[in-house]
């Protein structure tokens, strides 16, 4: 294997798989796929391995993997046809949640298998007990919505109708699932064409091997990358606050062993299965433990099977982080992913504090609304996911409303929902004070509000962190907690617990969702006090905050630095112990 | 703007990162002359004044003559780079002042904790929100009083601004409340350029349009004083082009430095249109109407398709990260050029770029301290840069400092020979640009065995035939000036004016009077803005553009619309011709589902310069001398082709004339470029004295 084509071929094989997005991204029908790309493509061997990944969420990076393999169980490549397509979306097969279907499709050049493609969609709605299938209350994954085993979907590239009227009858919005498979089929289509041109360029055989060297090229950087963090077992635990059934706090507890060229990441420990949606299947899990290992040690390294080599993850079967069929799993994309991810980077901090950040905003901060518009009297779902505070780092700061860890969806604009949706925006911006102080400050949180013009509407909101903060690092303070507040017409102000609400809005009801700050790191009266000032100016902390925390005094209409007495502010506090 | 005198003429000038080049045209007697001088970063109007004086040299001209200068510049682009631009504040609707500052939420990339959004072009403290509210579709939700507006005032006066942006949700369907605010601040606070949202770009995404606007408040005053000097010194040298001052933008046309100076934003990206323009000319002279253009320089390449004549234009173009919605050809950039850095990565793959060598240290064979091997060391290790080359003004290439380099990173550790590692080299690079080349034309639909590949920049032309045999377009095009071809693009560039309007309509409910009328109101401004810069109105020229798209989705296709009076006839067409272009561009159509049309577009275009008939095909000077075929006789030197040394010709440019015929292998060396020519495939010189490979693909 020469050093030349493997970069080649690389590149090949992880074009194929951005052109494949491209084609998703740029044909899907919902906002969801087009604008905030929650989707991802790839390229896997014929046996399933990744290859190749164009993701453009990390939370896919474990599913993309998992997937593709259990359908070939099911569905071995020699018993597939050119144009053959298999649909998918079980969570205790695929390993996400129902409303990500995955679409598969062998791919065969001069009719011998030479590799798989497939792609998965975040799709608005798949049925269930609210609209957007992601009920903060439900029990069960019959709740969540339908259910779709592995079939085919196309049989030599003529589509099943029959299953897309069935898929169809059962979501709230069949035209934007009619219109969003079919661009999971062109992406695919498109995918397969590539891989046979490459086929036809370099042999099959050829290619083949290389698509072996490519996951042996990613596992060597991934071993090499390991060796450079220390040695040694470190552990660390963090809770969700609610499964959104019953209120007490639930753990999630990692000891990551770094062991030269290889991780053993083991999650005994962690709570056991939950009764809310929060559970994390074995695949959501492993992206979040991927992602923090990729990201700490080489944030380069070509996604694929590779990178997972070295790493030995331990899922204790019946856990939060592993659940049993049929525990419900909508929110654990939400919360849990993040959660995880938090747990992962705290263990990392011990290993390499110079290498993480302090704890993000926690949560993906969920925000669905669907209905009828009086207007037209078609049903509407406005789906979207919230940024917050990235946490800050050794020598930088968190940014200020941004999707952190294992999200990155883009958000819908103001003018977007406007004329999409009977909803009104009254104000999306940044929230001074709730980054978490520390020499270098936590990212600020973000709020938006919303009010429904026409119309009943139900609503259904999760986010995390109401409580326990997003913590800091090496003294630095935690971040601000999320709020969740309903307005209704008549006056009254809800609250709802712990961040989550679903139920019905009545028109001129208004949703507002803060989400959470991130944490600081190290002492905020090591902060610059230029640093500080600057943040007074651009009101992202207020002048108190500066004095009482940072211990920052600024003077006059300018406010100035006040030297002196900032040196004597400083000095006081730091002999408090 | 009628027959000229005597020793009139007009030039381009492309201001560069590190060379400024010119072009000229005399319009009476069709000379054509280039030339090329370092750049002049502290001030970019030194060069321009040498390029100026230089080529007024060769063509025996006086500078008095100079009656049009047209200009591609970087300062717009700079400035916004460097974050250098004027003290700007911003005005939003309340409840949206961290517009900038969240952007669209993401962060730029998905496991690099440490890559940042760059922060936003003007700063929290110097925005200010409006008590004001529109609805979509223009209803006034809540209206703008005239006390909230003198507050306003107020403040800004204690801001001290040196320019300001207004960007109100959903002003793009009524201006009413920009257009209030700019008037009354236009008044309270002169001498102040105001840019409103629904004058500079009337389309809906709250992010993309207030970027565009601030970007534009910030330039503003730095282009307007940049073209003042560039004035005052043509004024100093006697020409009329003081007057006749013109300034590329990125949509491939030029406007008036007045018009330059209030919309700067839109001169952004006008570094590589002139290129494109290039080739556009070219595409039409040389009767290949689809081009993919690909400009190779030192740190990156840019490549651009046109097809039918036409070059591709995009709305999403983006610059340091921060979006620019106005319509600009549509060009691709990608990290790799001659001084891109070769290495060998941790997992044992050969990798080239994006980081690049820069001019200094530059490659190891400038001989200026570098020592890792970039793609320029590869090309002279294998022959295809002559040993004796130097580039640009600099020393002679250093053969020994390239292979060394090569040894020590590449060949040495994979245990392969200095010829194989370079060979190496050159193929990953160009399978990077054949990536990007892929990414314009078969990722949207085009074959690129209909296409030409104009290559052009310092090294364009040595991996050119190459690439475009990894890539499957069936020739290549090497302009008689590979190295000045912006340049020569703009300096048969149109002036052009864009404007747009909303119309968010279900395709069933579009009432034809309507959309007939509205067209007509876009026309007749464009009319009138040519009219007020001494444009004959008659001589302005309009087409349409409809942007149409599946009810739902909310990426739009751009179609050309018929003119006159809209038919029910006409919307059949355009509907027929977006399911078509669908189809072509995704690889499926919906016929059965609704559509939506969503903005309508209009191109105002007029010439410049007069017509007096002189055009590049009479202006390209003939070679000293217009021999026959094959009688030049030239030197050869070994290059190494798959892995064998080949004793190969080496003919200079300035002696091939029309009609030349040379078999591969073959190297044309000239001044500011050198084109390979690899074993079995031919070349010819066209009538134009361009260099034609064929490269016979399938």
């Amino acid at each position: 294997m020469d050093a030349v084509t493997l970069e080649i071929l690389r590149n090949a094989l992880q074009s194929v798989a951005e052109e494949m997005g491209v084609t998703l991204t740029r044909t899907a029908l919902s906002p969801n796929i087009k604008d905030r790309r929650d989707c991802s493509t790839a390229v896997y061997t014929t046996e399933g391995q990744l290859v190749a990944q164009a993701e453009h969420i990390p939370l896919h990076l474990g599913l993309m993997p998992t997937v593709v393999k259990a359908v070939l169980a099911r569905f071995p490549i020699t018993t597939l046809n050119p144009g053959d397509a298999i649909v998918i979306n079980d969570p205790y097969i695929s390993g996400s949640h129902l409303p990500d279907i995955c679409l598969i499709t062998p791919v065969f050049y001069r009719s011998r298998p030479v590799a798989v493609v497939a792609n998965l969609a975040h799709h608005v709605d798949v049925g269930g007990s609210v609209p957007g299938s992601m009920s903060t209350e439900a029990r069960e994954i019959f709740q969540e919505g339908m259910r779709i085993p592995p079939v085919k979907i196309c049989r030599r590239g003529v589509i099943n109708r029959e299953i897309m009227d069935i898929i169809a009858s059962n979501v709230r919005t069949p035209d934007e699932f009619q219109g969003d498979m079919q661009a999971q089929i062109s992406a695919n289509t498109a995918g397969d064409r590539r891989i046979q041109e490459l086929a036809g360029k370099y042999g099959s055989l050829k290619l083949m091997e290389y698509m072996t060297g490519i996951i042996e090229y990613s596992e060597r950087r991934m071993r090499s990358g390991l060796a450079e963090l220390p040695s040694g077992t470190y552990t660390f635990e963090d809770f969700l606050e609610t499964d959104g059934v019953q209120g007490k706090p639930i753990n999630i507890k990692v000891s990551l062993t770094m062991n030269g060229e290889s991780a053993l990441v083991d999650f005994t420990g962690t709570h056991p299965q939950v009764e809310g949606p929060v559970n994390s299947t074995r695949g959501v899990t492993l992206a979040c433990v991927y992602y923090a290992l990729k990201a700490v040690v080489d944030p380069g390294i070509p996604s694929n099977e590779g990178l997972a080599i070295p790493i030995e993850v331990i899922t204790p079967p019946g856990s939060l982080v592993n659940p049993a069929f049929p525990a419900a799993v909508a929110h654990a994309n939400i919360n849990t992913a993040q959660r995880i991810a938090d747990t992962m980077l705290g263990a990392l901090a011990q290993a390499a504090p110079e290498r993480v950040t302090a704890a993000g905003t926690g949560s993906m901060s969920n925000f669905t609304v669907g209905g009828i518009d009086p207007s037209g009297g078609r049903y509407y779902s406005y789906v979207e996911t919230y940024g917050g505070g990235q946490g800050a780092k050794i020598d930088q700061d968190g940014m200020d409303g941004v999707h952190v860890n294992m999200t990155n969806t883009r958000n819908t604009p103001v003018e977007v929902i406007e004329l999409s949706y009977p909803l009104l925006v009254n104000g999306y911006g940044l929230l001074p004070d709730t980054g978490g102080p520390g020499k270098f400050r936590g990212g600020v949180g973000l709020y938006r509000s919303i009010t429904v013009l026409r119309g009943k509407a139900t609503v259904s909101v999760s986010t995390e962190r109401s409580r326990l903060k997003p913590w800091g690092l090496a003294g630095g303070h935690p971040g601000a907690s999320s709020v969740l507040k309903i307005k209704h017409t008549n006056g009254d102000t809800e609250k709802p617990m712990y961040g989550k609400y679903t139920g019905i809005l009545q028109e001129g009801d208004t949703v507002i969702l803060e989400t959470a700050g991130g944490g600081g790191f190290g002492d905020p009266l090591q902060r610059e006090p230029e640093a500080v000032r600057t943040d007074v100016l651009e009101e992202l902390i207020s002048r108190q905050q500066a004095e009482e925390v940072y211990g920052v005094v600024l003077t006059g209409e300018e406010l100035g630095i006040d030297h002196e007495a900032t040196k004597k502010k400083r000095n006081s506090a730091q002999s408090v112990p | 703007m009628a027959n000229h005198k005597a020793g009139a003429w007009r030039a381009a000038v492309d201001t560069g990162g590190t060379f400024t080049d010119g072009c000229m045209l005399n319009e009476s007697t069709g000379e054509f002359h280039a030339v090329k001088v370092l750049s002049t970063p502290d001030d970019p109007s030194k060069a321009i004044m040498n390029v100026l004086g230089r080529l007024a040299e060769k063509g025996g001209v006086s500078l008095s003559g100079l009656y049009l200068l047209l200009h591609g510049t970087t300062v717009a682009t700079n400035t916004l780079l460097e974050r250098t631009g004027a003290r700007t504040a911003l005005l939003v609707t309340r409840g949206f002042r961290d517009i900038l500052r969240i952007a669209r939420q993401n962060r730029p990339h998905l496991y690099n904790f440490r890559s940042l959004r760059p922060s936003p072009v003007i700063p929290r403290r110097l925005t200010l929100e409006v008590d004001e509210r529109i609805l979509p579709g223009g209803v006034v939700y809540r209206p703008l009083s005239r006390e909230h507006i003198n507050e306003l005032i107020a403040q800004i006066k204690q801001l001290k601004p040196a320019s300001l942006a207004i960007s109100l949700i959903h002003a793009y369907a009524n201006p009413v409340h920009e257009v209030m605010l700019k008037d009354a601040l236009e008044k309270e606070i002169p001498g102040v350029p105001v840019t409103i949202s629904s004058e500079l770009l009337p389309e809906f995404g709250e992010y993309e349009r207030t970027s565009t606007t601030a970007i534009n408040a910030l330039l503003r005053p730095v282009m307007a004083s940049y073209l003042d000097k560039l004035q005052a010194g043509l004024e100093e040298i006697g020409s009329e082009a003081r007057s006749g001052l013109f300034v590329m933008q990125s949509n491939g046309g030029v406007i008036s430095s007045r018009q330059a100076a209030a919309e700067c934003s839109r001169t952004v990206l006008s570094g590589p249109a002139g290129g494109v323009l290039a080739g556009v000319m070219l595409a039409k002279k040389a009767g290949r109407p689809n081009i993919i253009t690909a400009d190779m320089g030192g740190t990156s390449t840019d490549v651009s398709l046109i097809y039918r004549n036409n070059p591709r234009y995009t709305t999403e173009g983006n610059v340091g990260g921060f979006p620019l919605r106005l319509p600009m050809l549509d060009i691709h950039t990608i990290g790799a050029g001659g001084g891109s850095i070769a290495y060998i990565d941790r997992g044992g793959a050969l990798r080239v770029g994006p980081a690049s060598s820069g001019a200094s240290p530059g490659p190891a064979c400038y001989g200026l301290g570098g020592t890792e091997p970039t793609v320029t060391d590869a090309n002279l290790v294998l022959g295809r840069l002559g040993p004796g080359s130097r580039l640009g003004e600099g020393n002679p290439l250093d053969h020994e400092a390239a292979v060394r380099a090569i040894y020590d990173r590449i060949a040495k550790p994979l245990d392969i020979t200095v010829e194989k590692a370079a060979e190496g080299i050159i193929t990953v690079v160009n399978a990077g640009m054949s990536r990007a080349l892929r990414l314009i034309s078969v990722q949207r639909g085009y074959d690129p065995r209909e296409f030409l590949l104009m290559a052009f920049g310092g090294a364009g032309p040595l991996h050119a035939a190459e690439l475009s045999r990894e890539t499957g377009i069936s020739g290549v095009l090497v302009p008689r000036y590979p190295g000045v071809s912006s340049a020569v693009g703009i300096l048969f560039a149109d002036a052009r004016r864009d404007y747009t309007s909303v119309m968010v309509t279900p395709w069933d409910k579009i009432d034809l009077e309507k959309l007939t009328e509205n067209f007509k109101i876009l026309e007749n401004k464009g009319r009138v803005d040519f009219a007020g810069e001494g444009f004959d109105p008659q001589l302005v020229s309009t087409r349409r553009f409809v942007d149409i798209k599946y009810t739902g989705q909310s990426y739009e296709l751009t179609m050309q619309a018929p003119a006159g009076k809209f038919t029910a006839g006409d919307l059949k067409l355009l509907e027929r011709s977006f399911h078509l272009t669908h189809r072509s561009e995704y690889g499926f159509a919906r016929e059965d589902a609704s559509l939506e049309l969503v903005t309508i577009r209009v191109t105002a275009t007029a010439s410049p310069y007069a017509g007096t008939g002189s055009d590049i095909q009479d202006s390209i000077p003939a070679p000293p001398s217009t021999t026959g075929q094959n009688r030049v006789q030239p030197d050869h030197r070994n290059v190494v082709f798959t892995g064998t040394p080949v004793e190969t010709p080496v003919y200079p440019r300035q002696m091939l004339a029309a009609g030349m015929e040379i078999s591969g292998p073959a190297v044309v060396e000239q001044d500011d470029a050198t084109t390979i020519i690899p074993p079995g495939m031919r070349a010819r010189i066209d009538s134009l004295l361009n260099l034609l490979i064929y490269v016979g693909v399938a």
